[in-house]
């Protein structure tokens, strides 16, 4: 099937296909051509058109519906190329001159023939073209194989050879003669050169869609003869496009199988390929946006954070480096600009929609973008180290910033207490006296004596540390009782307790580590004298408690012990004030351990005589 | 081989001036009819030849043309000889005696290859 069009040819209209149409308009234009430069050329042109008109005709009383592609061919051949006239014609003039004629000579005639045929019909030599009928992926080596002969079979195996040898040549252990040689080394290059040469390729060598340019391409001269022939043997030939008969059974089946599966990875590389252009362009278009808006209007198009460059280290460095940074925001853009519209002219070139890019502009383009990438490469080299050292010391300086509004906010009558412990030492009345060498650490959780991880108890970590909580409670006066629980890993840790102005009581707490403790020693008593009796339903809670005592830290305790003040005696309503301590200079006795902790304090009235 | 072909198309190119005005003096005519004559006297290889002739010869005022209305189709270039033309013509035939009677007393005296003599 052939889309057929109407055309008028000396005022007679005549059906032809269009692909028959296009070889026509070739041929007359080639003859237009040719004799545009001499004396009645248009005449002679109008003239051999009429004739085309004419066997046209003939044609058409023959019976046939509409020109086809053969006809033309036929016609062509009959009427001649235009130098074949001309060589007709040439020694004709020579006839009135006698001399002339004999020896026939045709650079005797009285236009050179190199004129006419350099005017009329470019008899170009040989082009390097990408060869589009023939292609595997752009049809370079293929262009290669037309212009510097040999089969493109041979061009393709060694190309692929070369770059397969460096990519994985190092796993050829029979290429050990270039290992000997240290020649694999240079090896490895040559498959980055021919791939990154293959693609520069593909940009600069035009492809050979015309008729002409494929008969450039295969050095073939350019005359109507050969158009004909050239735009014949591309046009699609029905026979042609019945498939190979298919082979029979099971090779027929695996061959089947491997042409379908070769076909959808052609389709998913090409959707990729489509998909990764889209998205490139879309980020390009993007950049070249901000670019704009940070330029024109200095504003960023996309939300950032980024308080740096409009802190005064990035506002500094942006107005010391202005013009490279302009400079690199204008490469940038041309850069981005290219890159998009060589995506969009490809991908819309690749959907037919819009024909190749030409030559000169594809030079043009490629040039330019290659001045811009260096440009930007070299202007971000000089621009980059310069940035990172600015927002380095802006990093500092806002760190800095931010620790010392931290210390300020965290720091209670001169001791820099977190605000999690804070809360805690709050929530439970506590203050911290004494700091020294406390490592800003005054509570923790996890070992708590039931093994409950979320209990906050007051504790300290560290080596000669001096750490005083102290804990201040109203009394009326009465008999009281103060206990607590505590622990430690070394001798010199003290509960205390202070009534009214008096001197200090203390209590050492014992070196039990973290584990056992009396606590879990009792829990453990109460656990095996009650594991044959019945709990009381009143003292459940009770039991369970001891349980969890007793079970914590995988039945071993975490060296709790109870610590009690008994009795307190207060005569008239007084304060009280007690906590735990490690400072040698109000216990007059050295800290020697590492760590204690404290927790549980409790006071409570007990009535005289009980 | 191809010196014969040569040679060969060398003599009808010589040729194919005066045999269109031969032809042109038996009545005017169409270039078609022209084309057709020619092709039977076996005298053209590629029909193109002819209209760079007949421009040229139009130009040397040795022919002339009139638009003459056809059966079919518009209406075409109808050629004929001048008076120029006869007398050209007349030339021409004489010149052609001179070769035809060199070249038959050439045949007659030495009968080997004698299209060497007349191209060489």
């Amino acid at each position: 099937m052939k889309k057929n069009i109407t055309i008028n040819l000396c005022g007679r209209l005549f059906p032809i296909d269009e692909d028959a149409y296009e070889m026509l308009a070739t041929y007359e234009q080639s003859l237009r051509n040719y004799f545009r430069t001499r004396e009645g050329g248009e005449e002679i042109a109008d003239d051999i058109e009429e004739r085309i008109a004419e066997l046209f005709e003939e044609l058409k009383q023959g019976g046939t519906e509409a020109v086809t592609i053969e006809h033309v061919t036929e016609v062509i051949r009959r009427l001649g190329k235009p130098e074949e006239m001309e060589g007709n014609d040439q020694p004709t003039p020579d006839l009135s001159t006698r001399e002339g004629s004999s020896n026939g000579q045709r650079t005797s005639g009285n236009e050179s023939p190199s004129h006419g045929e350099g005017i009329g019909v470019v008899r170009s030599s040989k082009r390097l073209y990408r060869n589009p009928a023939d292609k595997k992926v752009m049809g370079v080596l293929s262009g290669f194989a037309a212009y510097f002969g040999g089969d493109v079979l041979w061009w393709r195996l060694c190309y692929a050879a070369i770059i397969l040898l460096s990519f994985f040549g190092s796993s050829f252990n029979f290429l050990w003669f270039l290992h000997k040689h240290q020649l694999y080394f240079h090896l490895y290059y040559w498959g980055w050169a021919l791939i990154i040469a293959y693609i520069l390729l593909a940009i600069l060598m035009p492809i050979a869609i015309t008729p002409e340019d494929r008969l450039r391409m295969k050095g073939k001269e350019v005359n109507p003869q050969n158009l004909a022939e050239e735009v014949a043997s591309q046009t699609p030939d029905p026979s042609a496009q019945v498939k190979e008969p298919k082979a029979s059974g099971c090779l027929g089946c695996i061959g089947g199988f491997f042409t379908t599966l070769w076909a959808v990875v052609v389709l998913l590389f090409r959707s990729c390929i489509y998909v990764a252009g889209v998205l490139i362009t879309a980020l390009c278009l993007a950049g070249m946006a901000e670019i704009i808006s940070t330029e024109f209007f200095d504003t960023s198009l996309f939300p950032n954070n980024d308080s740096f460059l409009n802190s005064a280290e990035g506002i500094a460095l942006t107005t010391e480096h202005l013009l490279a940074g302009q400079c690199f925001d204008l490469a940038l853009f041309i850069v981005l600009g290219i890159t998009a519209y060589a995506i969009i002219h490809g991908l819309l070139n690749e959907s037919k929609l819009i024909p190749a890019m030409p030559y000169g502009q594809r030079v043009v383009l490629l040039v330019t973008w290659i001045i811009g990438v260096v440009i930007t490469g070299s202007l971000l080299a000089y621009l980059g180290p310069k940035y990172t050292k600015a927002e380095r010391q802006y990093n500092l300086r806002i760190r800095e910033e931010n620790e010392a509004l931290d210390r300020e906010a965290n720091t209670h009558d001169g001791i820099y207490i977190q605000p999690h412990e804070w809360e805690f030492l709050q929530d439970n009345g506590w203050s911290i006296l004494r700091d020294v060498r406390c490592n800003h650490r005054f509570t923790t959780t996890g070992q708590y004596m039931n093994g409950d991880r979320e209990v906050r108890y007051l504790d300290n970590y560290g080596r000669r540390q001096r750490y005083r909580a102290e804990r201040v409670d109203t009394l009326l006066p009465g008999t009281y009782r103060l206990t607590c629980a505590a622990r430690a890993n070394g001798t010199g840790a003290f509960i205390y307790a202070i009534v009214g102005d008096g001197q200090p009581i203390f209590k050492e707490i014992p070196a039990t580590g973290n584990t056992g403790g009396d606590i879990w020693e009792k829990a453990n008593e109460f656990v095996h004298y009650h594991r044959d009796v019945t709990i009381p339903t009143d003292s459940i809670s009770y039991g369970n408690y001891q349980c969890e005592l007793a079970e914590a830290n995988r039945h071993r305790g975490y060296g709790w012990n109870r610590i009690t003040f008994d009795p307190i005696r207060i005569t008239k309503t007084t304060v009280l004030r007690y906590g735990l301590t490690s400072d040698n200079t109000f216990t007059h006795r050295n800290w020697l351990g590492r760590w204690f902790s404290a927790t549980d304090f409790e006071v409570s009235n007990v009535h005289d005589g009980k | 081989m191809v010196d014969v072909t040569n040679a060969k198309s060398q003599m009808r190119k010589g040729m194919l001036e005066y045999c269109i005005l031969l032809l042109l003096r038996r009545g005017p005519a169409y270039a078609s009819d022209i084309i057709q004559q020619l092709k039977e006297a076996d005298l053209l290889v590629v029909e193109g030849t002819l209209y760079p002739l007949l421009t040229r010869l139009k130009k040397d005022a040795l022919l002339a043309y009139e638009w003459q209305e056809s059966t079919q189709g518009p209406p075409r270039k109808y050629y004929r000889l001048t008076d120029d033309g006869l007398q050209f013509l007349d030339e021409l035939d004489k010149a052609w005696g001179e070769i035809e009677r060199t070249v038959s007393v050439l045949k007659s005296s030495q009968t080997s290859r004698p299209q060497n003599l007349i191209i060489s």
